[in-house]
């Protein structure tokens, strides 16, 4: 199974982007699907964030079993997750942890804004937080 | 279980109103155009509710009590489709599905034979024979109730329609006979016609409809739906099941015929006895029907949000189709509702259709390739409907995969350039989607999206931002943006067109790739993409042109003109700006903005003559990590005559800038064009980069073309009284020679000068700030074709210069006219006028473009170029005349003779030169100081000997240089009159005489080396190339030729009265004032000393300036001027001990007519003998009244002044003369007087008349050249 989470930033800027895989033979294999999967499901999540006052906006989008989850901040940075664990539970936990996270990162005053997170901490959080 | 294989049409263009219409489908027969039959089939599409008072229902109204209610007020809707009419095995569950009636429209010209038309059309209604069932119903004796009506239209002439009467009326008596109907309606293009000929085909259809919903349950036989086998009869009659199918077969054909009351009471019926059994496929279809109908009676408003009772049933409804796993139905269900939710355009009905649609494809549906491709068509097709551009560029992506599986590589590149519109930039064709290209391919496919619709659609927003590919060329660590998806969708892309053998599309797709992913890519594989290219090219026609800019990217390109700076042209320019931005993100302008205000249409329009080469210089960059292998680079113009010149080149990788000068010429005189493309040829295909330069070439008739080349460079920077060479290259490139030249120059300072008496007198001494050998220019006229020659410039900086411009007129006539030089001239002044606005820096100032300025003027009047080049610069001139002179008579009358001589012109090139001078090395003073105060006495005159001074200089260093200095001493030339050049040659000749005896080659009074020098005569050249410079050798090849410079710039020997040992030293670095003081310790000899007196006697008259010339470290030569240096006697008032005395001894007392003695002593104190001469003078109340003659032949000028003075007195008043005194003993010559001797001798003197008188003895040398002048004055009372 392929997880892919995103932090989309304005204009659909990826900020930063891990998959993650069970097997190495799903590294070779649909990380193209996966990111059309997030970039479609953009659409959906604005139209959602419109009507929905928290942060976290569960399942959004769904494509041949993957179900895609978002959390949108206020400044309008989009979370996604896409997955198939369809726990929802668990992936709005994440979804928090990883706001902490990012909120450390745009705290930082050399972080630009919009700009790609590239520091190795936050990759390295991200994925444990994952792994959870 | 899945239902899917039972369908043979998946209809997903369903809307949520279709069960009540009627379908009837068009179709054309035999050979009728296209053109008539979508102008018949838009006039049935017109007719599109026919209300039941209109039908000519005869037996329905008679037979069937049951519809008898809303009859009069319900009115039937119809559906018309082009669609060639499939099986379907859904259309007894779903009667709407039915094709009712098929009409044919036929060309009346044609003769079609009955059968064989019915056995065509009825062909169409199903494809597949085989499987048709011919269901026969009990009570239904008209046979089969499925078979659609079969009608054909055939269109006729009006004039046809009378002759056709007869026939018809015949054929009609013969159908009767048949019993069988027509099924030919001659119809015309008349709108009332076709409406009627459509009410009869509706009239039979709802007779059938009549039939069918009369038909008592019964009679009534189970349907043959594809989900659930058929009951048999006995199980039909008795279940409730059974029942409520007939209710709803009922109530399907009620809705149909519009009786909207009778199919609510059915499916009423239908729910309440399906409620109770398990039968939930028809509660749910019921219950659809329902929401059908509730919508048709309630019409919603379009921002009116949906009833919730009407939301909640239609969720229901799709809940059982899930529960069942009846794929087709619940599609079908969610694509008509979500449609018709979203079209209401309401936020609340929108969500809920978003809903509908995520439900669709949220759980992979179960269905065939073609109906993946059909359900995301459509979902795709809804989406674009609320404005999901990221969703319907997914979906296109995905039905371009599923073509993949499907092996349709049209359609996969197809699908996938509409799922990444970006991609359409590469604009190798226009790819749009159409009825035509679906139906080619396996699939019916019908494109959701027309393609109006497609064209409108921004490139920008139709995906995201982010895929824009300029956000891909930032490369940065970590984050891939969203090249997961563009760069797979690029190499489908290229696997399409390959499978497609579409090369051209290939080479594109590769070279987009390249130019905007390339940072993505590893080196290996950019080389094998080049490959790919190199072999695609090789299936490609001989240079196929491909319009694909940055392969290799041009970066900026100029037309090179004649002495022109290079000023380079940016590719983008104006309106084109945007445009270009999007095509080649790589291209940067700048400048973009600036050309845009500027006026487009000044065209500049540069003359060529014919044959010449007319160069562009380019700029290529090659941003990829192997090499560029141009076959041809060439650059091509409108006009036909041109012949360009390829070159073939190779670009190293990664190369940032590669120059390249591209040339071509034009033949054809008179040619008039511009530059349009450059055209790069690699791998058998032509790039083609457009080009734009505001200026028109124009080819003219061969003139004399004089080439001025700048060697070295347009900017000096120079130190002030800096020397400098420079030279020009003149080269004639024309194809007639040049008789004359002439060269002039204009300069420009900082500041305006104010003109005072010293900046003249500055100018006019100091060497000009240009010069340049003006023998060389004319021993080279006439230049002949490609005869060059190099003239020197010599330049010497001097302070707020500013600008130089050196003008270059050139003749094909040694003498021009001379109205003709005037106009040149006048041309000159306005010329210069114009430059004034010039600043520095502004390179606009050449030759070009002053003939240009005139020449546009003057374009329209060129009817014949080849004749009259030369006239039309003379009207030209006649033009600038206007501003000079207004007389029109002179004007005529100068035109005339201008014409007269045809083939007399001149052209001017104007080189700029800008100096930019700082200050070097300064002088603040210069003195000449005595050593010892003690000689300073007033009495001493300055023709005395010389024997020591010092010369100080104050000097000040701006720069952070150091300099070696040497002093030069000039003279002042013009204004010496003959007499005193007569005068220095004549001194020159003695003093080199007097140095050649002595032997003492050094050309200055070093006086310590001269001491050397004398002990060693030999060793004098050796001493001075040792102790002096480079610079000094070349002084002393100008001693040589002083004379032929003498009038002009005489160096005299002092030149050298340089500092010994600090001649060589340094001037230390950012001192301010550092003074060189020369002292001279020892005595010099006899012999230096006449000479420093006859130098000292000569510096008196003619030394107005000091030069001093300084040599830094680099070899920068320069001189400081000492301007406006007035030398004063007392300057010079050098003095040394007296060495020879003269003393006049006299009595205290003298009488008249008594003979008393006069006493002269003269010492020699001097260490050798002198041989003098002496006189005496007498003079009474100032005024001389006789004087003593001596027999020398020197006499002083002002002695013979008097002298003559003196005669005229005696002539006047002779006595005095004689009786005032006698003298006794006269004058003795050539008085020889030993070393510390004394000579004395007695002179009796007698007077005449009482009165004070004044004696003054003098006493010089006897030689020619006198050194010493020594007198002694008394006065004596006479009684």
């Amino acid at each position: 199974m392929i997880s892919t989470f995103m932090i989309i930033g304005k204009d659909d800027v990826p900020l930063y982007e891990a998959s993650f895989f069970n097997s190495k033979k799903q590294k070779e294999g649909s990380s193209h699907l996966s990111q059309f999967v997030i970039h479609a499901a953009l659409d959906i999540i604005e139209e959602k964030v419109l009507s929905n006052e928290n942060f976290f906006l569960g399942v959004v989008d769904n494509f041949n079993n993957f179900t895609v989850s978002a959390f949108v901040t206020t400044g309008m940075v989009k979370f996604v997750l896409l997955t198939e664990n369809k726990n929802v539970d668990s992936t709005k936990a994440f979804f928090n942890d990883v706001y902490e996270l990012y909120l450390k990162v745009i705290l930082n005053p050399f972080y630009k804004q919009n700009s790609p997170i590239v520091s190795p901490y936050f990759d390295k959080k991200v994925r444990e937080k994952f792994s959870k | 279980m899945n239902f899917s294989r039972y369908t043979s049409v998946f209809d997903p263009y369903q809307r949520i109103t279709e069960p009540s219409f009627l379908k009837i489908s068009v179709v054309p027969v035999g050979s009728i155009s296209i053109k008539s039959f979508e102008h018949f089939f838009n006039k049935l599409k017109q007719i599109q509710h026919i209300s039941h008072n209109q039908l000519l229902l005869k037996k329905c109204r008679a037979n069937n009590p049951n519809i008898k209610q809303g009859w009069e007020r319900g009115f039937i809707k119809i559906q018309y489709s082009k669609d060639k009419a499939i099986k379907s095995e859904w259309e007894e569950f779903q009667p709407h599905k039915k094709i009712w009636a098929l009409v044919g429209i036929a060309n009346s010209t044609i003769d079609i034979k009955q059968k064989k038309i019915r056995k065509d059309l009825t062909n169409l209604i199903s494809n597949n024979k085989k499987k048709k069932k011919k269901h026969k119903r009990n009570g239904n004796n008209k046979g089969d109730i499925y078979q659609p009506i079969v009608r054909c239209f055939k269109i006729q002439n009006k004039e046809d329609e009378n002759q056709n009467k007869e026939n018809k009326e015949q054929k009609e008596t013969k159908n009767k006979k048949d019993q069988k109907p027509s099924i030919f309606i001659p119809i015309t293009d008349d709108d009332q016609k076709i409406e009627l000929a459509i009410k009869q085909i509706v009239s039979d259809v709802v007779e059938n409809l009549a039939q069918i919903i009369a038909t008592p349950q019964n009679n009534w036989k189970s349907l043959k739906v594809p989900f659930k086998q058929k009951f048999s009869n006995e199980e039909q009659k008795n279940s409730n099941k059974s029942q409520a199918q007939y209710y709803k077969w009922v109530a399907d054909h009620c809705l149909l015929t519009g009786l909207l009351e009778d199919a609510r009471t059915h499916y009423n019926k239908v729910i309440t006895t399906t409620n109770s059994s398990s039968d939930s496929i028809w509660n749910a279809s019921s219950k659809e029907s329902i929401v059908c109908l509730n919508i048709l009676q309630n019409k919603y408003r379009s921002k009116e949000k949906l009833n919730q009772n009407v939301i909640d049933s239609y969720r229901e409804i799709l809940l059982i189709y899930k529960k069942k796993k009846i794929e087709i139905l619940k599609i079908e269900a969610a694509l008509k509702f979500s449609r018709f939710l979203l079209e209401t355009k309401q936020i609340g009905n929108r969500k809920i259709g978003i809903e509908i649609l995520y439900d669709l494809y949220s759980n992979s549906p179960n269905l065939e390739i073609d109906e993946m491709i059909l359900l995301y068509l459509n979902l795709a097709s809804l989406y674009e409907i609320i404005g999901f551009k990221r969703k319907v560029n997914f979906f296109f992506s995905q039905i371009a995969y599923l073509f993949k599986e499907k092996g349709n590589w049209k359609m996969l590149h197809d699908f996938i350039l509409f799922s990444c519109p970006i991609l359409n930039e590469i604009n190798i064709q226009q790819i749009s989607p159409s009825i035509n290209q679906s139906t080619s391919t396996s699939t019916s496919l019908e494109f959701p999206l027309s393609s109006e619709k497609l064209s409108s659609l921004e490139m920008e927003t139709l995906l995201s931002k982010s895929t824009n590919p300029i956000e891909f060329s930032n490369k940065i660590k970590n984050t891939k943006k969203w090249i997961n998806i563009q760069i797979p969708i690029l190499f489908e892309l290229i696997t399409a067109s390959s499978n497609l053998e579409d090369y051209l599309k290939l080479i594109h797709y590769i070279i987009y790739l390249l130019l905007n992913y390339r940072s993505f890519l590893s080196e290996s594989f950019q080389k094998k993409l080049i490959i790919l290219i190199e072999k695609a090219s090789d299936y490609l026609p001989l240079t196929t042109r491909i319009n694909i800019n940055g392969f290799p990217t041009i970066l900026e390109y100029n037309l090179i003109t004649k002495n022109e700076e290079i000023k380079l042209n940016k590719i983008i320019t104006g309106e084109n700006e945007n445009q270009q931005n999007k095509s080649d993100v790589f291209i940067f302008s700048p400048f973009a903005y600036k050309n845009k205000n500027k006026n487009k249409n000044e065209i500049e329009v540069i003359e060529y003559t014919e044959n010449e080469k007319i160069n562009l210089s380019i700029i290529l960059s090659n941003p990829f990590e192997f090499e560029i292998n141009i076959h041809k680079i060439y650059f091509n113009t409108n006009s036909k005559q041109f012949r360009p010149f390829p070159i073939s080149l190779t670009i190293p990788p990664l190369t940032k800038e590669f120059n390249c000068l591209l040339t071509g010429n034009s033949l054809l005189i008179g040619d008039v064009f511009e530059i349009c493309e450059c055209i790069i040829e690699i791998y058998n295909l032509q790039f083609i980069h457009p080009i734009k330069i505001n200026k028109k070439i124009k080819i003219i008739k061969s003139k004399p073309l004089l080439k001025i080349t700048r060697i070295g460079s347009s900017n000096l920077n120079l130190f002030e009284g800096e020397y400098f060479n420079t030279s020009l290259l003149f080269e004639n490139i024309g194809s007639k020679p040049i008789n004359k030249i002439e060269i002039s120059y204009q300069i420009k300072y900082d500041k305006e000068q104010q003109i005072t008496e010293n900046s003249i007198y500055q100018d006019f001494y100091l060497p000009p700030v240009l010069s340049f050998d003006e023998k060389l220019i004319k021993s080279n006229c006439p230049l002949i074709l490609n005869q060059k020659f190099i003239l020197p410039l010599k330049w010497c900086a001097r302070k707020n210069l500013k600008k130089i411009d050196i003008l270059i007129k050139y003749f094909n006539h040694s003498k021009p006219l001379s109205n003709l030089q005037k106009k040149i001239e006048n041309y000159n002044n306005h010329h210069h006028d114009d430059d004034d606005n010039h600043k520095i820096g502004s390179v606009d100032n050449n030759e070009n473009e002053d003939e240009n300025k005139k020449e546009d003027k003057n374009e329209n009047k060129d009817d014949t170029e080849n004749k009259n080049e030369d006239e039309n610069e003379d009207e030209n001139e006649n033009e600038d005349d206007q501003e000079n002179e207004d007389d029109p008579k002179n004007e005529i009358a100068q035109k005339n003779e201008i014409e007269d001589e045809n083939d007399i012109y001149f052209r001017i090139s104007k080189i700029p030169y800008y100096l930019n001078i700082t200050s070097g090395l300064s002088l603040m003073n210069f003195s000449l100081i005595k050593p010892n105060s003690t000689f300073l006495k007033d009495n001493y005159n300055f023709n005395n000997e010389l024997k020591s001074f010092i010369s100080v200089l104050e000097l000040k260093n701006f720069t952070n240089m150091k300099f070696h200095l040497k002093i030069k001493i000039l003279k002042k030339s013009e204004n010496y009159n003959e007499k005193s050049s007569k005068l220095i040659k004549n001194e020159y000749n003695e003093y080199n005489k007097e140095r050649d005896g002595t032997n003492n080659q050094t050309n200055g009074y070093n006086f310590s080396e001269i001491n050397k020098i004398n002990k060693n005569s030999k060793n004098i050249q050796k001493l001075s190339n040792k102790s002096l410079t480079k610079q000094k050798k070349i002084d002393f090849q100008m001693n040589n030729q002083i004379f032929q410079h003498c009038e002009k710039r005489l160096i005299f020997p002092i030149q050298n009265l340089l500092i010994a040992k600090q001649y060589s030293s340094k001037i230390p670095l950012e001192e301010t004032i550092e003074n060189f003081i020369q002292t001279i310790h020892s005595i010099p000899s006899e012999e230096q000393e006449k000479k420093l007196s006859q130098l000292v006697s000569l510096k008196s008259m003619l030394i107005e300036r000091i030069n001093l010339s300084w040599e830094s470290e680099n070899n920068r030569r320069g001189g400081i001027f000492l301007h406006n240096l007035v030398i004063k006697r007392e300057h010079f008032d050098i003095l040394t001990p007296k060495t020879v005395d003269v003393q006049l001894i006299t009595q205290e007392n003298y009488n008249v007519n008594q003979l008393q003695p006069l006493e002269f002593v003269i010492n020699n104190t001097r260490k050798q003998e002198i041989k003098v001469q002496f006189n005496i003078e007498i003079f009474e109340k100032e005024k001389i009244l006789d004087y003593l003659p001596n027999s020398s032949n020197y006499i002083n000028s002002k002695l013979r002044k008097n002298r003559k003075n003196i005669e005229k007195f005696f002539q006047k008043e002779p006595y005095i003369s004689k009786n005032l005194f006698w003298m006794g003993q006269t004058i003795r010559k050539n008085i020889t007087i030993n070393m510390n001797d004394s000579f004395s001798h007695t002179l009796y003197v007698s007077f005449f008349e009482p009165g004070e008188f004044t004696l003054r003895f003098n006493c010089s040398s006897l030689k020619k050249r006198k050194y010493f002048f020594i007198s002694d004055k008394k006065t004596i009372q006479v009684k």
